[in-house]
């Protein structure tokens, strides 16, 4: 009886130490946060719910099963933001390249017949999306009310197998 | 994967080192990375960088996809290049989809450049899932496997892009 008395006692003693390091080593890892420069954000958004376009407040992303809905139905304007030697080896089928640094250049003449109603599916690759955000904030800018960005669209549309093609934009009649 | 020196002295220099992984990629790869400083002037640019990655053979691009989209008949090219400098030889060895797509192998460039048609045969708007395999002579890639994928979602007809 005694035994097992001491044998619980020790069984808490280990359990109140290990909650006390515990306790401890959050309380130094929040210390050191706080001492970084580069300290994590105590609040951040890891999710992946849309961002929204602050005119219309509409959301900005598209998720690639609405993507495809789209380009299924054929009502929406697929943009590669990708360099041209990406887009040329392969894109989206039917997607038109807008490389940001060529916008103000002869690109921009592509979206001249498209109207500032269009849905407009902004895409690039990587998670991060650089290139697909900046160009959907440019033509947002510019007056195109139905801008969306399909977040690691290039990687997403791939992994999916739905359709591409090869070849340079304008080198195939449209 | 980027390494960076966190502090850079008034006026001094500081140096990003990029690492690429480059593993199961073929042609032009586009990486960027976002660097946040404490520049009142510059708080935030982008580094980005173009590579190119060589392999003996390229598929331009990588697999052919029949979609819903596509009328039956209607045909996809695929473009297969030499990366080596030896001429290239192909020859089809086997084919899985035979009765539900048609291919023709055209040589555009002799030894550099070939244009596979693929052509989506008339029967069912049935989803399939196969595969070209191509030999050649190049030791460094003897086989080249084409994926091909039919989808044609039910009561679902487009118009096209």
């Amino acid at each position: 009886m005694k035994r097992g008395l001491g044998l619980k006692k020790a069984v808490f003693q280990v359990l109140r130490q290990s909650a006390l390091i515990l306790i401890l080593g959050m309380a130094l890892g929040i210390a050191v946060n706080q001492v970084r420069r580069d300290g994590i954000p105590w609040v951040m958004d890891w999710s992946s719910e849309p961002g929204l376009n602050l005119k219309t407040r509409k959301a900005i992303t598209i998720s690639i099963e609405e993507a495809e809905q789209h380009f299924l139905y054929g009502d929406a304007l697929f943009l590669d933001a990708r360099p041209p030697q990406l887009y040329e080896q392969s894109h989206i089928l039917g997607a038109r390249n807008l490389p940001l640094e060529l916008f103000e250049g002869p690109m921009d003449r592509d979206l001249t017949n498209v109207s500032k109603e269009a849905l407009i599916v902004a895409y690039c690759e990587g998670e991060r999306s650089f290139l697909s955000k900046g160009l959907a904030l440019e033509l947002i800018s510019r007056g195109y009310k139905n801008v969306r960005i399909l977040e690691n669209g290039w990687n997403q549309w791939l992994a999916r197998e739905f359709p591409i093609e090869a070849g340079a934009w304008g080198e195939k009649p449209r | 994967m980027a390494s960076f020196e966190r502090s850079i002295p008034p006026g001094g220099e500081g140096k990003i080192r990029f690492t690429l992984r480059t593993k199961n990629y073929e042609g032009y790869l586009f990486k960027s990375a976002r660097v946040y400083t404490n520049d009142p002037n510059m708080r935030e640019f982008t580094l980005s960088i173009l590579a190119f990655v060589k392999a003996p053979i390229y598929l331009l691009p990588p697999y052919v996809s029949f979609y819903a989209l596509k009328n039956q008949g209607d045909s996809l090219p695929l473009e297969v290049r030499a990366g080596l400098e030896k001429p290239l030889t192909l020859e089809a060895s086997q084919f899985s989809l035979e009765g539900k797509v048609a291919y023709e192998i055209e040589e555009i460039e002799k030894g550099r450049r070939f244009k596979i048609h693929f052509t989506n045969l008339p029967g069912p708007a049935e989803n399939y899932v196969g595969y070209l395999n191509l030999k050649t002579n190049y030791p460094e890639k003897p086989l080249i496997n084409v994926r091909i994928i039919g989808r044609f979602p039910e009561g679902r007809k487009a118009s096209g892009p």
